[in-house]
């Protein structure tokens, strides 16, 4: 699954999705796009399950982009924790996705199987996206 | 090429607020600028921009009545930001023209007669979308076609081998490689490598996860 190599402070801050995204929102290398609708963490899990989805709906001959990288760790206090005692560990990846981005890119496949893996690639992300073509 | 006329006003404010009232107000923000003349900023009406860009190609001449000014001016369209998500028109950056003075422009790369290689399951992968042009206003093109009637599995295309029309000239580096049509995978392969990826991204999950336990210990020390 997708995670930095090395970061230089394990625990970040939470910060806050609002606005647009200055960058990302255009289909670049593909014919298809499936952009984000709302803002949202998705975790590097859900990334690499709407990329199996889509690989393996197009079986063979296409060639998928994934346009977000989980830059940001993401922390949970362990189970039955009292509150307190500072921040707890990092546990998951997150990409930090804004209304706009683009999510997964997609070309050499017929345009109804295009919209299909999209569409099935939506459903494994926690957002409302919409399949875009270039 | 037909000149369409474009009423526009002298804008005198600016900054965000400013902006913001002009676009609730039914009109976009643009600039004009070119031939080495100051900027000017404008304001234009919404819908009869939206209305050019729908329906007179990728670069229509635009004859600008501008109040004041009783001198003709051509502009083209040189830069369109909208918002990704609603597409709605935010800023318009215009270019001053002469018809007699050759412009440069960004054009689209449009790829036909793909249906042969696609049938064969080739990928046609586009590694540049738009490409520098520079010609007279009225000879400039909707777009550029790459041509793939003749093309075969692995072929890759560069500047050079574009078909433009006379007086069009690209000015990217005539080296530089647009497409290349990838072959298929086998299907046995595709599956293998697949197995072989969801394999390794297990275990480099597992891997993941002791390594973020171990830094874990190193807390509760």
């Amino acid at each position: 699954m997708l995670q930095p190599k090395r970061v230089k402070y394990r625990k970040m801050q939470r910060g806050r999705m609002k606005g647009s995204p200055r960058k990302g929102t255009e289909v670049s290398f593909g014919e298809y796009g499936l952009q984000s609708m709302e803002p949202a963490w998705i975790t590097n899990r859900q990334i690499e399950a709407a990329r199996i989805a889509v690989t393996r709906c197009i079986k063979r001959g296409g060639k998928v982009w994934i346009r977000v990288f989980p830059q940001k760790s993401a922390t949970k206090k362990p189970a039955e924790t009292r509150m307190g005692k500072g921040k707890g560990s990092p546990e998951i990846w997150v990409a930090v996705v804004k209304p706009g981005s683009m999510i997964i890119e997609l070309a050499g496949a017929s345009p109804e199987l295009s919209e299909k893996a999209l569409k099935l690639a939506s459903y494994k992300l926690p957002i409302k996206c919409r399949v875009v073509k270039r | 090429m037909e000149q369409i006329q474009l009423k526009v006003e002298k804008r005198e404010v600016f900054g965000k607020g400013a902006s913001r009232k002009i676009r609730r107000d039914g009109n976009v923000p643009t600039i004009l600028y070119g031939e080495k003349r100051d900027p000017v900023s404008l304001s234009a009406n919404t819908k009869e921009i939206e209305k050019i860009l729908s329906h007179s190609g990728t670069h229509p001449i635009l004859d600008l009545q501008i109040p004041d000014v009783s001198e003709k001016t051509l502009a083209m369209i040189k830069d369109v930001q909208t918002t990704p998500l609603t597409g709605k028109l935010v800023h318009l950056d215009l270019i001053r023209i002469s018809l007699d003075k050759k412009v440069e422009m960004s054009v689209e790369l449009h790829v036909v007669n793909s249906e042969e290689i696609k049938k064969q399951g080739g990928i046609i992968q586009l590694l540049i979308t738009e490409l520098q042009v520079e010609c007279f206003p009225d000879k400039m093109p909707d777009f550029i076609a790459l041509d793939l009637s003749t093309a075969q599995l692995g072929d890759s295309f560069t500047i050079a081998d574009l078909k433009v029309g006379e007086g069009i000239e690209i000015l990217d580096d005539p080296e530089e490689v647009i497409a290349t049509v990838l072959a298929p995978k086998a299907e046995a392969e595709t599956t293998t490598t697949e197995a072989a990826e969801t394999e390794g991204t297990e275990e480099g999950a597992e891997k993941a996860d002791k390594a973020d336990k171990k830094p874990e210990k190193a807390d509760k020390k």
